[in-house]
């Protein structure tokens, strides 16, 4: 897409009013930023780092601008983009005009490139051009979940490492937030309504670890957690100060009532339970349990693509193939009271998305429909109090690790 | 001569493949381990991207073009980027030697003075404990990213001969151009999910194509000139984008203005269009725009009329040699049409089929990263000439560059889009791209059907 325009501008105004029409402006760049999908701006800092450097090759004089864009930015985001750069430059003693008796001619391009936005100005006075370029890695797409349905998500924090699991914990006073990755157990604490990392421990382990890393956070006692990763358990404590203490340990899961062992060189349980059902089960990559009247259902998505149940009595053979390899129950309140969110089939689209299944007479019903993801579910594992799920999705767009607690909602 | 390719004609050939510090692009169906991935190329020795599948270099350039940790876990540098400190990352054994031999410091040291040799640059490379020292007597802000070229990659080899490294396979057996790998369980990246590994190069576009078609191969080559065609039968491809720069190169000195001239004449886009279907894009610049973003300050000219008067202004006789690789059919059609563009403003262009002893030499240098600084350094490497960088920013990159083609005895053509098609096997394959063909996170579908 190539969309010119040119602009001319009016005189600085008083400081007040700057100030005002400033924060208009940057509440404009950044509703704009929020309605539109992914061709993302960032933030109007960098924005005005340009202007600046540009205002140090023309000097306080007078200019024209013109402006292209030659970016993924939508038409909206390029407006919002070159307002703000207006203002800017006119808040840096620019006089932008539309004639030709200026000093100089201000060409600028919004550019893009395999890590973000280019800005580009070319600068001509006379017969001397030159140049300013700046690089602005692309910001966190937002992506406005639809509110329609019955699944519904709330983005926790975005981090720039792969996220295994997340866990919510209550202190006597406070409420932290647990991210377990490969490198460390982080803990974040709530600040001004976002949370924000505090301290982490690290993980050291004895042997390597696999491409796709998983790993799982497991309340073990008052202000406790337990961590698991392919052949390491770290013991997370809170109460005399945040600690993880780990060693290399091949022990078993918890997976609920069961307890699942997990290939320490691979990406899924080998089908070994405790207590189990009286013998291995094929190797899976996920399990759930329903509770039914008088026992629970358990529903294994096995490592060769089929879902499979067992009773306690019988296993069976689940007729579906366009589940993903993940899934979770929650006890939601809705409907029969827990259901299961399961992720998607395909690899081949950059998107993932969760839907929800009922279970009547054993048999999956779809209950809500998808909730799209802007890059696929690289974990999910149910919330510590069961209600909810944490899910961690990988954003194509800017490769940050998006993670979300997913509830299900009723009165759809 | 290359170590790398000395062993390609020795028969004994090579290996191995690019790991991707990036997380990998995983899907919803979690990967499954084992299958093998069949591979086929055109050229006359192993892919880069599979040779850094066995051996491993000190840093990694990810899919966005950062520079991260690979066998180095950190560096630093110094005195205005002349000094360079890499601390090797410890543990890591080179496979395929029955003692176990780790990659140290020491050795690490050996492929960057390997590397440096084959670059021409002077530094002095020391080793100590778990740290390697280059110092270099000019800034040379670009260099943690270009240790990421196969140049530099840190290898051994094993009582027969053969290239062992510290990568996530290792070469099982070589025999003529085909080349089997086995996955290396014991990888400190985590082993990768493909059991094994075949490469067969030397094949023809058509044999690719066929083979693919046949459920003989899983992941092929397509050329800009075979994108239109792929894309219409509506093949698996990678993401396409340009990956290679064709580039009209001085060989002689010529004035400056004859050569402004001999660039305004070039009609860009029909070469483009007729030779490449479109497939690519019209530059001034070497680096394509996906990577460095500034391609709007290097536009392509051309512009008869300010051509026709550099002519005028210089007067006198214009009569060169044009060469071109003899085995490359698009470069002479490529030449040829260049040459009747020329003839419009009173040049004589007589198109050659050889590479040496010309005026004017026709190449095709294709881009090997998505790094910015380390992108220009190679290219220009590639045309013989060098490139002296402020700092690594893109600014000090565009300068650089410039200052590079500002005099046209580089005159940049053209972009060419690349792709490779991939075979319904091949899963966890959506962020495969040109640079990096099979992504760490591929698998493989066992069930379904392949024929031998």
């Amino acid at each position: 897409m190539r969309l010119e325009m040119r602009i001319g501008g009016q005189s600085a105004n008083r400081y007040n009013s700057r100030i005002v029409r400033k924060t208009l402006l940057a509440a404009l760049f950044a509703l704009s930023l929020a309605l539109s999908c992914p061709a993302q701006l960032p933030s109007p800092d960098a924005v005005q780092e340009f202007a600046s450097r540009i205002e140090a090759l023309t000097g306080p004089g007078s200019a024209t601008l013109t402006a292209t864009n030659s970016s993924s930015a939508s038409v909206e985001q390029f407006a919002a983009f070159r307002k703000a750069l207006q203002r800017d430059l006119q808040d840096a003693g620019v006089r932008l005009r539309q004639s030709a008796q200026v000093n100089s001619d201000i060409r600028v391009t919004l550019s893009e490139n395999a890590r973000g936005l280019v800005y580009l100005a070319e600068v001509q006075q006379g017969s001397e051009k030159r140049e300013v370029i700046a690089e602005a890695p692309f910001a966190a797409a937002v992506v406005a979940s639809n509110s329609a349905m019955t699944l519904r998500r709330t983005q926790l924090v975005s981090s720039a490492e792969p996220v295994l699991d997340v866990a919510q914990i209550h202190l006597a006073n406070d409420t932290k937030l647990v991210l377990l990755t490969a490198r460390a157990v982080v803990l974040y604490r709530q600040q001004a309504g976002k949370w924000t990392e505090e301290t982490a421990s690290p993980i050291p382990h004895g042997r390597s670890f696999p491409l796709e890393l998983r790993g799982h956070l497991v309340p073990s006692g008052e202000g406790e957690l337990d961590a698991y990763l392919p052949g390491v358990i770290c013991q997370v404590g809170f109460v005399s100060g945040f600690h993880a203490e780990c060693r290399d340990a091949d022990d078993a899961w918890p997976l609920g009532a069961q307890a699942a062992f997990f290939n320490s060189s691979g990406n899924y349980f080998n089908g070994l339970l405790r207590p189990g059902f009286g013998g291995p089960l094929p190797p899976f990559f996920s399990a759930a349990a329903l509770p039914y009247p008088g026992h629970t259902l358990w529903i294994f998505n096995g490592v060769d693509g089929r879902v499979r149940t067992h009773d306690g009595v019988r296993p069976a053979t689940l007729n579906v193939r366009d589940w993903g390899s993940d899934m979770v129950a929650v006890r939601s309140g809705c409907g029969s009271g827990t259901q299961l969110l399961v992720t998607a089939l395909t690899d081949e689209s950059a998107n993932d998305s969760l839907r929800g299944f009922e279970f009547v007479e054993r048999q999956p019903v779809l209950a809500a429909p998808a909730l799209e993801f802007a890059g696929p579910i690289m974990a999910i594992w149910t919330a510590s109090d069961g209600l909810s799920a944490m899910a961690v999705a990988r954003n194509t767009r800017t490769g940050n690790y998006e993670v979300f607690n997913v509830t299900m909602g009723c009165n759809q | 001569m290359s170590r790398w390719a000395a062993i390609s004609r020795s028969g004994a050939a090579v290996l191995a493949g690019l790991l991707l510090l990036q997380a990998p692009a995983l899907g919803r169906v979690r990967p499954h381990y084992g299958g093998e991935v069949r591979i086929e190329s055109s050229g006359a020795e192993a892919p880069d991207f599979v040779k850094l599948l066995v051996t491993e270099t000190l840093t990694y350039i990810d899919a966005r073009g950062n520079v991260v940790p690979g066998l180095a876990t950190s560096w630093q540098s110094q005195n205005g980027d002349r000094r360079w400190q890499f601390r090797i990352r410890e543990g890591v054994q080179l496979h395929g030697i029955e003692t176990d031999t780790p990659v140290t410091a020491a050795l690490a040291a050996e492929a960057i003075r390997g590397g440096l040799s084959r670059t021409g640059t002077a530094a002095r490379v020391h080793s100590a404990g778990t740290e390697v020292t280059v110092e270099f007597d000019a800034p040379m802000p670009q260099f943690a990213a270009q240790l990421a070229d196969v140049k530099f990659s840190v290898a051994g080899s094993d009582s027969h001969g053969i290239v062992t490294g510290s990568g996530p396979y290792a070469i099982q057996s070589i025999a003529g151009p085909r080349m089997t790998l086995a996955a290396n369980p014991d990888y400190w990246g985590g082993r990768h999910y493909p059991e094994t590994i075949t490469l067969l190069w030397g094949r023809s576009t058509r044999e690719q194509s066929l083979d693919l078609a046949a459920k003989r191969a899983d992941l092929i080559e397509v050329p800009p000139q075979e994108l239109h065609r792929a894309q219409q039968e509506r093949s698996r491809l990678s993401k396409i984008f340009s990956a290679e720069v064709v580039v009209l190169t001085a060989q002689r000195g010529t004035d400056a203005k004859l050569r402004q001239a001999l660039s305004e004449t070039i009609d860009r886009a029909a070469l483009l269009n007729f030779i490449f279907q479109k497939q690519g894009s019209i530059t001034g610049a070497l680096l394509p725009d996906w990577i460095t973003g500034y391609g709007a300050l290097l536009p392509a000219v051309h512009d008869l009329s300010h051509a026709r008067q550099l002519r005028a202004e210089v007067g006198g006789r214009a009569t060169f040699t044009l060469g071109y690789d003899t085995k490359d059919a698009e470069m002479q059609l490529l030449a040829e049409r260049i040459a009747l563009n020329a003839r419009e403003v009173g040049f004589t262009l007589q198109c050659l089929a050889r590479t040496t002893d010309v005026d004017w030499l026709l190449l095709r240098v294709p881009v090997q990263t998505a790094n910015p600084s380390a992108a220009l350094t190679e290219t220009a490497q590639s045309l013989h000439r060098s490139v002296e960088l402020n700092d690594a920013t893109l600014e000090s990159v565009f300068r650089a560059e410039r200052a590079l083609v500002a005099d046209y005895t580089l005159i940049p053509l053209l972009h060419l889009h690349h792709a490779w098609a991939a075979s319904d096997r091949l899963h966890d394959w959506s962020s495969a791209s040109p640079l990096d063909p099979l992504p760490a996170a591929t698998w493989v579908d066992n069930k379904v059907e392949s024929k031998p």
